[in-house]
């Protein structure tokens, strides 16, 4: 106990220099502004602002990095809330009950409670890593590819519970993310799949591309249509906080979503991107009034919003004590630390300590930050939404072709999205949902990746999921979540399944 | 509205110098890394571009396009306007396995390109799970051999470093194992520390802070000397294995028919980063070689290019599924 | 065990609940099937698209009001001088902040033989 104060001490002393803060804030501003823009992720913006860091010693730098990182969930849900374009995988969720309760004046209190238990989750996430980041690693290792197919499908469990209206539907939308997921170079034999000789699509469709044209372009078209479904701008603005009520229905979800992400998050296989849905299924089956759940539940907000923070807090886990990047933009800090010239591995701890308490303590700090950011903004955010549709739209089309072409430099991608933008336009008249959809799409790849891997292991064996105690464990729940979710809908009788 | 374009016009061109006639290079130059950002070949591209914007006084960008095993980057590199305005970082994958690798490859490394000149090569180190029993090389070589299909190598999908290096040392060692893909060198990694697969090959910038810790075992590494960053590992020559000599190196190309006098401008650039003493150490402190210098010009990395282009198809083209 | 293994499973699970959502319709009646207006999709589309083939070639000065333009146009309730305007300025403020503020190599402006920014 004394050595993790002393440790918390040395890395309060390196972040709190007035270099290191002033890094950190300018990291968490741009993080904001970036995970509010669609398409400009966090890992383009790392990127180019690499150059920028090689001046500043390893430490600042990292420091302000992560800011970008972390800030960038904070922004994503933003557009989330506002505008139902989910910026960042993680925020997929946040457009169910967070943009419903923007369309009924309610945008203020979604913002302020996703920033609340943002900086709630994101103080146990850093708690955690502080406290037990060299067991975890233990945990980290102890995954191998049966373990991880097994929480992949354990997670397309909870995306049956994301359902909101018939569960067959849904489960069509999921397995049609799962395939889409498979269209590009295939990873084991180099063939490629689905792609009809479409250079674009090599490499796979990008989660940007697919996020912007299902809920972006399509959101716009469904707009477009009908006066009345644009009751965002008739609204009155409404609260711009959280009220009492508000507060006491959020306590339990931040509670159990902050746990439940941080857990996730450690998890090198990117298991972070689980953490919302999860906490998602979780309060849907906590709440006394599930079938409320995607027309405005502030728990629906709270918990995952929760859950995404934390993770994006332990994610940073597996890179530190362990150097090995669980996602592309610890990928992309494995690359800025190592222009700075320290390369994180396990050594990291003992020999770095400076570096390594220094970040942690930052990280809390920026959280700190980015509630002071965050709160004031939400008043100018809310006022966003009184701009007329007829000039909101254009101005989103602009920031998505940018957002899409930024991806990867390609046009090839703002023409896939428009594509897409027209199918999820018509799978949406149709009564498909997009966000069942895009969980299928993320949890496919890694899916598909690990089976393949665990059963290439196992020499073609089966069993090996079972036999494996987490693995096991695993499917057990995601068995048990299945069945829980869909006898009380089959007893509820036929009419009220299959149909919205 | 038309009014308003013609302005618009009319001021940037008075903004900008009329191109015909100016010195090259007038604005700033496009540096296409085929790779996402962070990876080695997008390191070793930006501490060289950073050096050669100073000595050209434009700022070399750098764009990252990747896709395809890099392929992707490097055709649209090798699609652009031959201006000197838009250069590329390719590497052993794309101007060396590439055409073995992928059949309907749209460029070709030897003949679509203007070299520039060699960078920095990384060398490869072969490593195995902390508690593999084999003492040494020789007996690793053996161990691989005999277990046949029993055992596990891991490699970052078809193409990568890992999987063309580690096919050269399959093949030398005449090793047979299951090969285990993963999406990259990080998780291939991860499950080496956990054990849950036997070795792998790759860079050894990626591998040194494993290797210092114990969480894995190196047996040899690629080079003519020991590396100064892990001056205990062997190499292949000491190790009895020297027919394994491979480096994945990164070097500059231009679009085939760039003017002589812009080659000579950016080959100039790039020799003065290479010979900067903070240049250098940066990239040494990577762990990168800088001992192939006779490639670092453009007649020497056309040189390196053909060769490289042959031997990865020898190698590669029977080991193909 | 190939690249097909997956991707063909669940093309199957997928033509399944397909069918099996088909014969549903049959012996139930849903929500009765809403309008199918096309002039909003049609133009957004073709905006994007617009966007898509200037972006290289002439910048984001053309290609950011062609899409805002064109695209606002799917709206019945356009303004066109206002839209004009608002294009333009939106344009202005994101070339400042995609290009220079957060540095992203998007080209600005092309006029061939002219202009490269």
């Amino acid at each position: 106990m004394e050595a993790f104060l002393d440790h918390l001490a040395l890395g309060f002393t390196v972040a709190f220099t007035a270099q290191n803060l002033g890094l950190a804030f300018i990291g968490c501003l741009i993080g904001t502004l970036v995970g509010v823009l669609p398409g400009i992720g966090p890992i383009a913006t790392i990127t180019m602002l690499l150059p920028i860091t090689f001046g500043i010693e390893p430490v600042g730098a990292i420091i302000m990095l992560a800011g970008i990182y972390y800030g960038a969930q904070y922004g994503g849900s933003t557009t989330a809330i506002l505008v139902n374009i989910p910026g960042e995988v993680t925020s997929v969720v946040t457009t169910l009950d967070g943009h419903q309760m923007a369309r009924q004046g309610r945008a203020g209190v979604a913002l302020g409670i996703s920033a609340l238990g943002s900086f709630f989750a994101g103080t146990v996430g850093t708690l955690m890593v502080a406290a037990v980041a060299v067991p975890l690693t233990r945990l980290a290792l102890l995954f191998g590819a049966a373990e991880y197919t097994a929480l992949m499908v354990a997670g397309l469990a909870f995306a049956v519970v994301l359902a909101r209206g018939s569960i067959l539907r849904a489960v069509a939308m999921i397995g049609l993310g799962v395939l889409l997921s498979t269209i590009g170079t295939d990873l084991d034999t180099g063939v490629e799949r689905m792609t009809h000789g479409v250079a674009s699509l090599a490499d796979g469709l990008d989660f940007a591309v697919l996020a912007m044209g299902l809920f972006g372009f399509a959101e716009v078209l469904r707009n477009l249509e009908a006066v009345e479904r644009r009751d965002v701008v008739s609204q009155p603005i409404g609260r711009l906080l959280p009220t009492r009520e508000d507060l006491a229905r959020s306590i339990g979800p931040v509670l159990r979503g902050s746990v439940v992400g941080a857990i996730l998050g450690v998890l090198p296989g990117n298991g972070a991107v689980l953490g919302p849905f999860a906490s998602y299924a979780l309060e849907k089956r906590l709440s006394r009034t599930p079938e409320r759940f995607g027309t405005g539940m502030i728990e629906g907000v709270a918990g995952p919003e929760s859950a995404n923070n934390a993770g994006a807090q332990t994610s940073f886990v597996p890179l530190l004590a362990l150097g090995i990047p669980p996602n592309a933009v610890m990928a992309l800090m494995v690359g800025a630390m190592t222009i700075h010239g320290v390369v994180p591995g396990p050594l990291v701890m003992t020999r770095n300590p400076s570096l390594f308490w220094g970040v942690i303590a930052s990280m809390w700090i920026g959280n700190l930050m980015l509630l002071v950011i965050n709160l004031p903004l939400v008043g100018l955010w809310v006022r966003f939404l009184a701009v007329p549709y007829r000039l909101m739209f254009p101005a989103i089309l602009l920031f998505c072709c940018i957002g899409i072409y930024s991806v990867n430099s390609s046009p090839g991608d703002v023409v896939v999205t428009a594509g897409l933008g027209l199918a999820g336009w018509a799978a949406s008249k149709l009564g498909f949902e997009g966000a069942p959809l895009l969980l299928g799409f993320v949890l496919g790849r890694l899916l598909e990746e690990n089976l393949r891997r665990a059963l290439v292991l196992s020499r073609g064996d089966l069993a090996t999921f079972v036999e494996r105690p987490i693995s096991a464990g695993l499917l057990a729940v995601a068995l048990l979540v299945v069945v829980v979710a869909v006898v009380p809908a089959i007893r509820r009788g036929r009419n009220e399944v299959f149909t919205t | 509205m038309e009014r308003l374009i013609a302005v618009a016009v009319l001021v940037a061109a008075a903004l900008t110098t009329s191109p015909a006639l100016a010195a090259w290079p007038e604005r700033p130059i496009t540096m296409i890394v085929p790779f996402a950002a962070g990876g080695p070949t997008d390191v070793v591209a930006r501490i060289v571009a950073e050096n050669m914007s100073r000595s050209l006084g434009q700022q070399v960008v750098i764009e990252n396009v990747a896709g395809a095993g890099g392929t992707t980057g490097i055709l649209r590199a090798a699609q652009a306007a031959p201006d000197g305005y838009t250069i590329a970082m390719g590497h052993m994958g794309t101007h060396g396995a590439a055409p073995a690798v992928y059949p309907d490859l749209k460029y070709d490394p030897v003949k679509d390109f203007q070299p520039i000149g060699l960078a920095a090569g990384t060398p490869i180190v072969i490593v195995t799970r902390k508690d593999f029993p084999a003492k040494d090389l020789r007996a690793l070589v053996a161990a691989i051999k005999a277990g046949g299909e029993k055992l596990n190598e891991a490699h970052a999908g078809v193409g990568s470093v890992s999987f063309t290096t580690c096919s050269l040392f399959n093949s030398l060692a005449g090793a047979r194992p299951t090969r285990v893909v993963y999406r990259g060198t990080g998780p291939a990694l991860n499950d080496l520390v956990a054990s849950q697969v036997d070795y792998m090959c790759d860079q050894i910038v990626n591998l040194v802070p494993q290797i210092q810790a114990g969480t894995i075992k190196a047996y040899a590494v690629a080079l003519p000397e020991r590396s100064p960053a892990l001056p205990d590992v062997p190499t292949t020559t000491e190790a009895g294995l020297p027919e394994f000599q491979v480096t994945a190196w990164n070097a500059v190309f231009a679009p085939k028919g760039t003017s002589p006098e812009v080659v000579k401008k950016l080959s100039d650039a790039l020799l003065k980063a290479l010979a900067d003493a903070g240049t250098r150490k940066r990239l040494l402190d990577l762990g990168a070689d800088l001992s192939l210098t006779w490639a670092q010009t453009p007649g020497g990395l056309q040189k390196l290019v053909e060769s490289e282009v042959k031997r990865w198809n020898k190698v590669l083209k029977p080991a193909a599924k | 065990m190939g690249p097909g293994m997956l991707p063909r499973t669940v093309a199957t699970g997928i033509g399944l609940a397909g069918l099996a959502i088909c014969a549903l319709a049959f012996l139930k009646d849903g929500p009765a099937l809403g309008r199918w207006p096309l002039r909003g999709p049609v133009v957004v589309t073709l905006a994007v698209i617009g966007f898509a083939l200037t972006i290289r070639t002439f910048g984001l000065a053309v290609a950011g009001p062609l899409v805002m333009i064109v695209g606002g146009a799917a709206s019945p309730e356009s303004r066109p001088r206002e839209l004009v305007v608002f294009a333009l300025v939106m344009t202005a403020l994101a070339i400042g902040l995609f290009r220079y503020l957060l540095s992203l190599p998007i080209p600005v402006l092309i006029v061939p033989g002219l202009v490269t920014i």
